[in-house]
């Protein structure tokens, strides 16, 4: 990563070309790009349900219908009549319309003069009201009427328009703008008259959609122009994070264009999703780019520092994120799979851009200008963080306690969550799509539906008055009361038959074979082609409910569920299916899916985190400060009663992807501290320093982009919104308290740090003390143990200190000396270590203090075994310690062999001179004494 | 409701000579009947079906019934009733489901009414039947249980029309009720049905209207000398109404020797 942000840095023109040739491409597909809503596009992709359901469709007809709706005290008044009649004539000439179903259509079964009449209700405009009352309380006692075309109170009736099969959602405009158009004359005859289906309701969020890309759009540009200004104040920094976003943006809509993907209700957020998270690594390379500027670093310098600093977080950091957004792609839903694959595309091509673009512009720009403009740029006083720290420290069993109570708290509120994946609630309570939806269901049967197949593998079985009365049983519990509010079938049109034929004053089945198979003789398949197959061995009931809450729903077709195993004839089979149960079942994909997304991410950055740092640990503990916003989130669901939805669903993972950066900003910037600062506690000091900069303008400015989604006119997306900016800020606040105890209580060393390809493969199996080992033991070994990093002339240990660790060369070179006279200069050079070699044992073992002093003579790479790393591997590691005492014993015995030669030919001398303000002499390896 | 008379093609007289169809003789060796066109029977009345299907008031009508596995074939009621009686006789009307079956069975019925009617060619010489209204009868005057009064003049004993057998099976009756009796204006067809309980008891029949209750509607009256003996016959097509009856019209043929006399079921019918 490093060498890419160098490339562009030291190549701009050739990048910035490059990127541009790139945007014009992309602008060139952007057109292209269409707003399609589907409500297909809501269900669970590849489910087998919907392949049963299609073949229901195909079988019996479809169950939605467009709805014409009229209100009125005098609802069959001539003039209204006669408008009506006009206008539904209108409609049944429209292509796209296959019938209209209404009180001029629908047969009003009855005998005259023994005769069957099945001329329809309104064949004759009724005379005068008092025939009219008759003719609707006639028509109210008519299953396949009531609640479906005619409300109980005889004050609202509607006309059912059934669209041609080969009517998608591209004719959704066209169809709601006709029908709007045609309905209009009945506005002077009717106090209320709409028309409301799944056109209109998909109309309606395309609509939405495409106005939000002109409304939030801008606002969300400002709200991060705006916490940008505020926060960096410096143009360059301010356009950057604008300009790479906007990219990002134009790329991703030139991808979709190429790829023919549509903007749908989900997918529509993605670009001002863009705009907001895409701004996050450009801060902070910014931030490290300012900081390199004002320590007075010219600017090609401070583009290496801010390439070699932060070119590896922001990789790591775009990773999360990026598995944040893809993770919400595992979800089943089709919407939020293309939701979750579009955004972690656009986010990579963010990352793209930014790692190309910033460091190209910042060279063309020669860094535009000195310095940062903002005080928020310019580190706090190492001080205020000292202090900072020095509190939480002192105060972190009080911070833990406090954050546990805040998540138990939260936790409270979880069992509350409701869920809800009806698109029409997401339309928000203003809408008047929505109103009208909610009027079909209180005075007719609702918008919502489902099927219930019947099957028993016979034919003719539904020609049989026991069968029949199954489905009479069935109909009259899924009418019972808080349920159904119509359920028609074929047992519901041969009771109206054979009430035509009995004369009966009720609908009444018949109650032999010989009358049903009678009556078949004057049934019109036609008229009952949607409830029963043609061969009578498969029946459907059809079942409207008004029932839009999801836990109700799924409470009532539990209970059909129910029913079907207990009650119904064990010699049938029944399946529930339709849109209801496809919605359900995408409601639960959505929950599953929710909880899928939110496990694999955590699980996914402990894992990412615990490799990195080498370390299970380390990952745990990072996970922890993003766990609890999650539960923070769930809870303030419960407690704000905001339900789970295709909006709220994507909330915990997304903001979790984006939350996780600032922990691994944190994390990082530690690792890279302790190596320069032996003191945790310093090293804790400077990451504080050096990440509340850019942590804080990041999660602000993340905040201000999230609450711009607060602005739209959907309720998922509001909640999105909403919560997302909650998890930002509390991930911000756990952040600052929850990740700096949980990494200070840990050494994070990394396998970059760890395990070079040298390392790896030339030095260590040659090392005396890994001798025998096997490379696992050794890697065991290795990562409890600690890396320094030594200047030239750098002590590792003094005389006189007390004897806490042994160590391994790994790179350069390092003399131990002693003095004489117990001053501090080197009067002889007891002996020379190179890579490999191995020292300061002794000391360890006897428990004795320094006797010499240990300094780097070159750059030079330590690794510190510490005598509680050996106490470790001694309690947790028998093998790997037994192997290792009798390397460091062999390794002691042979330099006691070699020193004893040595003594004994006199090759022990005092220093000749003096090389890096210390004194050089011929190595003299007195084991006992040379630490 | 208002109820009317069927229709008459011709102005009724028991002198002239009717007006006949194309009448044909089609199997009339292996089945001995009359092929029954869509026009007037021989007495000049028109006969009136219920179409299949729809169930409306038609003079003819076409159906299509499965006569094999794989094939189907429309006939005309009654034009095409010799061949598809035929087509029955040979076993097509087995073919299909139950509601083929049906459609079958209605077919044939229609068709072998239709054949009862016209069985005997010649016009009627007396009527003493089309000027009485049937739709408000006293049930007393109709023929409750068929009576074979002379059973050795017919081909089988009480034989016919297998349906014509009296009003008795059409009634329900109720064993407690104290009702009016049945030759006073209580029990009575009203507008073409009646429906209630009844009471057979010391030779009269006691009634309970029930407007709700069981009963029966008249649905056609077709007219013509069914049994050949020169008086015209009524022939009454009755749907029995509530929920313990089938919907298959029952047939009652009734005459009457005098013009005021208790109408009986004429004896000597064909046999279909």
């Amino acid at each position: 990563m490093q060498a890419v942000l160098n490339r562009a840095a030291s190549k701009p023109w050739l990048f910035l070309s490059l990127l541009l040739m790139v945007s014009l491409l992309a602008a060139t597909q952007v057109g292209k790009v269409e707003v399609q809503v589907s409500a297909e596009d809501l269900l669970v992709q590849d489910d087998p349900e919907r392949e049963y359901y299609r073949q229901v469709r195909e079988r019996f007809g479809d169950e939605q219908a467009v709805l014409l709706y009229l209100e009125d005290t005098r609802l069959l008044a001539k003039d209204k009549l006669e408008a009506l009649r006009t206008v539904i004539g209108e409609i049944e000439q429209q292509p796209f319309v296959q019938r209209v179903e209404s009180l001029f259509s629908v047969p009003h079964l009855k005998t005259v003069e023994g005769y069957l009449n099945k001329e329809p209700y309104l064949a004759e405009i009724p005379p005068d009201p008092a025939s009219a009352e008759k003719l609707l309380q006639e028509a109210a006692k008519n299953p396949f009427v009531r609640n479906v075309l005619l409300s109980p109170n005889g004050r609202s009736m509607a006309a059912a328009i059934l669209l041609k099969e080969d009517v998608t959602g591209a004719d959704d405009n066209r169809i709601t703008h006709t029908l709007a158009r045609l309905a209009k004359p009945l506005e002077a005859h009717y106090s209320t008259h709409f028309n409301i289906g799944f056109p209109q309701i998909r109309s309606e969020i395309s609509s939405r959609i495409q106005q939000e890309q002109y409304d939030l759009f801008p606002l969300a540009v400002l709200a991060l122009l705006l916490a940008l200004f505020l926060l960096l104040r410096h143009l360059v920094d301010i356009l950057t994070p604008i300009l790479t976003a906007g990219l990002s943006i134009l790329w991703t809509f030139g991808l979709m264009g190429v790829l023919g993907i549509p903007l749908n209700v989900v997918t529509s957020i993605v670009p001002i999703l863009l705009i907001v998270v895409g701004s996050t690594e450009d801060i902070h390379l910014l931030s490290e780019f300012r900081h390199a500027r004002d320590e007075g670093r010219p600017p090609r310098t401070a583009l290496g520092l801010m390439s070699r600093k932060m070119g590896r977080t922001v990789l790591f950091t775009f990773i999360t994120t990026y598995v944040g957004f893809l993770s919400v792609g595992l979800n089943r839903i089709e919407v939020l799979w293309q939701f979750g694959l579009l955004a972690s595309t656009g986010l990579l091509l963010n990352f793209i851009i930014t790692i190309l673009l910033i460091p190209s512009l910042l060279a063309v720009t020669n860094g535009g200008g000195q310095g940062s403009g903002s005080r928020l740029f310019q580190r706090p006083p190492a001080a205020l963080a000292e202090r900072y720290w020095q509190w939480l420290h002192g105060h972190r069993l009080l911070v833990i306690v406090a954050m546990a109570g805040v998540a138990l708290v939260a936790a409270s509120g979880i069992p509350r969550i409701e869920v809800n994946h009806n698109p029409v609630e997401s339309l928000g309570e203003a809408s008047e799509v929505r109103r009208q939806a909610a009027r079909i269901g209180d005075q007719l049967s609702g918008l919502e539906s489902f099927s219930i197949i019947i099957d028993s593998g016979i034919r003719d079985t539904f020609l049989k008055a026991y069968y029949l009365e199954e489905l009479q049983a069935f109909q009259g519990f899924l009418e019972q009361p808080e349920r159904a509010r119509s359920t028609t079938s074929f047992a519901s049109y041969l009771s109206l038959l054979n009430t035509a034929f009995q004369e009966l004053e009720e609908p009444a089945l018949p109650r032999s074979d010989d009358v049903v198979n009678e009556l078949m003789i004057f049934l019109d398949y036609d008229r009952v082609k949607g409830y029963v197959s043609e061969d009578y061995s498969t029946a459907r009931i059809l079942v409207r409910h008004n029932i839009a809450d999801t836990a109700e729903l799924e409470l009532f077709l539990h209970a059909v569920n129910g029913y079907i195993a207990n009650e119904l004839d064990p010699g049938l089979d029944a399946r529930v299916t339709g849109d209801s149960v496809l919605t359900l079942r995408a409601t639960q994909a959505m929950i599953f899916g929710q909880l899928q997304s939110i496990g694999l991410l955590l699980v996914f950055i402990a894992l990412v985190i615990s490799i990195l740092f080498t370390d299970i640990r380390a990952g745990l503990l990072a996970a922890a400060p993003n766990a609890v916003p999650v539960i923070v989130l769930f809870g303030f669901m419960g407690f704000a009663e905001i339900p789970l939805n295709i909006g709220t669903t994507m909330a915990a993972a997304i903001a979790i992807g984006i939350a996780v950066d600032d922990t691994m900003h944190f994390m990082l910037r530690y690792n890279q501290e302790l190596k320069f600062y032996k003191s945790q506690s310093q090293a804790m000091h400077e990451t504080i320093r050096g990440e509340a900069p850019p942590v804080i303008v990041t999660s602000v400015a993340l905040i201000a982009g999230f609450l711009v989604f607060t602005l739209s006119d959907f309720a998922p997306i509001q909640q999105f919104g909403l919560l997302s900016a909650l998890v930002i800020a509390t991930a911000l606040a756990a952040d600052f308290t929850l990740t700096p105890i949980a990494i200070a209580s840990l050494r994070l060393i990394t396998l970059y740090d760890m395990l070079s390809f040298r390392l790896r493969h030339q030095l260590i199996p040659h090392s005396p003390l890994f001798r025998g080992m096997r490379d696992w033991q050794i890697r065991r070994f290795i990562l409890s143990s600690n890396i320094l990093d030594l200047k030239p002339g750098e002590r590792v240990f003094s005389a006189g200190e007390r004897s806490e660790a042994i160590f391994l060369v790994m790179e350069g070179g390092v003399e131990v000396c002693v003095s004489r006279n117990g001053s501090d200069r080197c009067d002889m050079v007891v002996d020379r270590f190179q890579p490999g070699d191995l020292f300061g044992e002794v000391g360890l073992l006897a428990s004795e203090r320094r006797k010499g002093n240990a300094i780097a003579l070159e750059p030079t790479k330590v690794l510190e075994i510490t005598r509680e790393g050996i106490n470790e591997a001694t309690q947790h590691h028998p093998l790997i310690a037994a192997r290792m005492f009798e390397n460091i014993a062999t390794d002691i015995s042979h330099r006691w062999v070699r020193f004893i030669g040595r003594a004994t030919n006199n090759e022990i001398c005092n220093p000749p001179k003096e090389e890096h303000g210390h004194a050089v002499s011929p190595p003299a390896q007195d084991p006992t004494t040379r630490d | 409701m208002r109820f009317r008379h069927p229709r008459r093609t011709q102005p009724r007289a028991t002198s002239r000579t009717p007006r006949r169809g194309p009448t044909t003789f089609l199997c009339a060796l292996c089945l001995g009947l009359l092929a029954a066109p869509a026009a007037p029977n021989p007495s000049g009345w028109q006969t009136y079906f219920r179409a299949p299907g729809s169930g409306q008031r038609v003079s003819q009508y076409e159906i299509e019934l499965r006569v094999s596995e794989q094939e189907k074939r429309r006939f005309q009621v009654p034009g095409d009733c010799p061949e598809l009686i035929q087509a029955a006789a040979e076993g097509a009307n087995q073919w299909g489901g139950q509601v083929e079956k049906s459609q079958w069975w209605k077919a044939e019925t229609d068709c072998r009414y239709s054949l009862f009617l016209n069985h005997h060619t010649g016009a009627p010489q007396t009527d003493y039947v089309s000027g009485y209204d049937f739709h408000n009868a006293p049930l007393s005057m109709l023929p409750l249980q068929r009576q074979c009064s002379r059973p050795e003049t017919a081909p089988l004993p009480c034989a016919g029309f297998s349906r014509a057998t009296g009003l008795h099976h059409l009634l329900s009756t109720d064993d407690s009720l104290d009702g009016s009796a049945a030759n006073g204006n209580g029990c009575r067809i009203r507008n073409g049905a009646f429906r209630g309980w009844v009471r057979f008891a010391d030779g009269e029949i006691h009634c309970k209207e029930d407007p709700a209750g069981p009963g029966f509607r008249i649905v056609a009256i077709d007219y013509s000398d069914v049994n050949g003996d020169g008086f015209l016959d009524a022939v009454l097509r009755l749907f029995p109404l509530g929920p313990r009856h089938g919907r298959t019209a029952s047939i009652l043929p009734v005459t009457r020797r005098s013009p005021e006399g208790a109408f009986s079921v004429p004896e000597g019918m064909p046999l279909l």
